[in-house]
């Protein structure tokens, strides 16, 4: 039975997890463990990854996983990247400097994106309306990237399954 | 046959256009004179800017003409290595509209040799202005910011009709989010085998994601 994953990456209290579980066929398989990091309002957080899977009719398992949010993580994003079909980065527009967050990703994830595709969702932006898209399309353009970035409510699943949806038109154009 | 940068006027004529397909086509640039971005003049003989050229068999071609763009009525045409820009007949004005605009753009851009090729390149993700104009614009977008593609890819492959591809390509070049590019050879990388094809589509099939057109999130 052939497998496939998507990676989902972004900040700490993004909404990896809700976005994975909103689309994924079974409860996802969450590694959070109590937050003890004084700065972020959360009880928990992933230190491991979070999974969720589909079903494919064909047999096929496609594997979403979602990379731990913080940094001294990234040996584990490198290795949950391996192999994937593209990667979703979910930004979390409160944070204090979200451009600097998503140039985390970006500078990480450079291969992936490179070679596979890309989606940007921005995520509290009905109470955090800068930066705005266009100030990320701005910083995408200035590292030499372009890739759809749209504001997202993770919580809605037809917002994720767009996330999902601007993934896959981006792989399917790259075939003849 | 010269349009310059100051005046944009520019020259078109027939080859093989029947004679019904002549007197509409030109009714139409006169109806749209003032309102296009160039000023366009027809020219029975001789080289010029643009080639309309007809379906086969539709009317008589016309010896040796060239242009620096070929426009054809009915389905895209390949000239040697060059594919036309497209017109659906029967001619609907706002089609002629739209491809006398993109044809402009190509023109005022000094594409050194024939610009039927021309593929759009996203050069940054569009504005946001831009893409609250209509959902659809942000799959377009994202289907350019894979790789360039020329109209008549971006419409069959987005399912999103013709002229409104062609308008949103022109507002991109407006806003300097886009540049026509010759046509450019197709980077196919280990993880975009043909047989993902099929992988991407169950994958929608099992999602509810439609492959084209934006019903869902409409």
């Amino acid at each position: 039975m052939k497998e496939h994953k998507i990676l989902f990456t972004g900040t700490m209290g993004a909404g990896k997890t809700t976005a994975i579980s909103v689309v994924s066929d079974t409860a996802p398989v969450v590694t959070d463990v109590l937050n003890t990091d004084p700065t972020l309002i959360k009880e928990k957080t992933t230190v491991g990854f979070d999974y969720g899977e589909l079903q494919l009719a064909s047999g096929e398992r496609l594997r979403l996983y979602g990379t731990p949010g913080q940094q001294r993580f990234a040996f584990m994003w490198q290795i949950l990247a391996t192999g994937a079909l593209g990667l979703v980065i979910i930004i979390d527009n409160s944070r204090p400097q979200p451009l600097t967050d998503l140039s985390i990703y970006l500078e990480n994830f450079a291969a992936l994106i490179r070679d596979t595709g890309c989606v940007i969702g921005v995520g509290r932006m009905d109470s955090h309306q800068q930066p705005d898209l266009d100030d990320y399309a701005r910083h995408l353009h200035e590292q030499g990237i372009i890739c759809p970035v749209i504001a997202v409510d993770v919580r809605e699943r037809e917002q994720v399954l767009m996330l999902i949806d601007l993934l896959l038109m981006q792989l399917e154009n790259r075939m003849p | 046959m010269s349009a310059t940068r100051e005046s944009q006027h520019y020259t078109y004529g027939f080859s093989g256009v029947s004679e019904r397909d002549t007197i509409v086509f030109k009714s139409i640039v006169g109806l749209l004179d003032g309102r296009t971005h160039g000023l366009w003049h027809y020219q029975d003989t001789g080289d010029t800017d643009m080639l309309v050229l007809g379906a086969p068999g539709a009317g008589k071609p016309v010896g040796s003409r060239s242009a620096k763009v070929v426009l054809s009525i009915g389905p895209p045409t390949v000239l040697g290595t060059l594919q036309t820009l497209s017109l659906h007949w029967p001619l609907r004005a706002n089609e002629v509209f739209a491809q006398l605009e993109h044809v402009a753009i190509v023109l005022l851009n000094d594409h050194p040799r024939p610009a039927v090729s021309a593929t759009v390149k996203l050069l940054r993700w569009p504005s946001t202005d831009l893409l609250r104009q209509n959902p659809q614009l942000i799959r377009l977008a994202a289907l350019l910011s894979a790789r360039p593609l020329t109209l008549y890819e971006l419409a069959e492959r987005s399912g999103v009709p013709a002229a409104q591809c062609q308008a949103f390509v022109t507002a991109l070049l407006a806003e300097r989010s886009a540049r026509l590019d010759d046509v450019l050879p197709i980077p196919i990388t280990e993880a975009h085998e043909p047989e993902a094809k099929g992988l991407f589509a169950r994958i929608r099939a099992h999602l509810g994601i439609p492959a084209t057109g934006l019903r869902l999130f409409h």
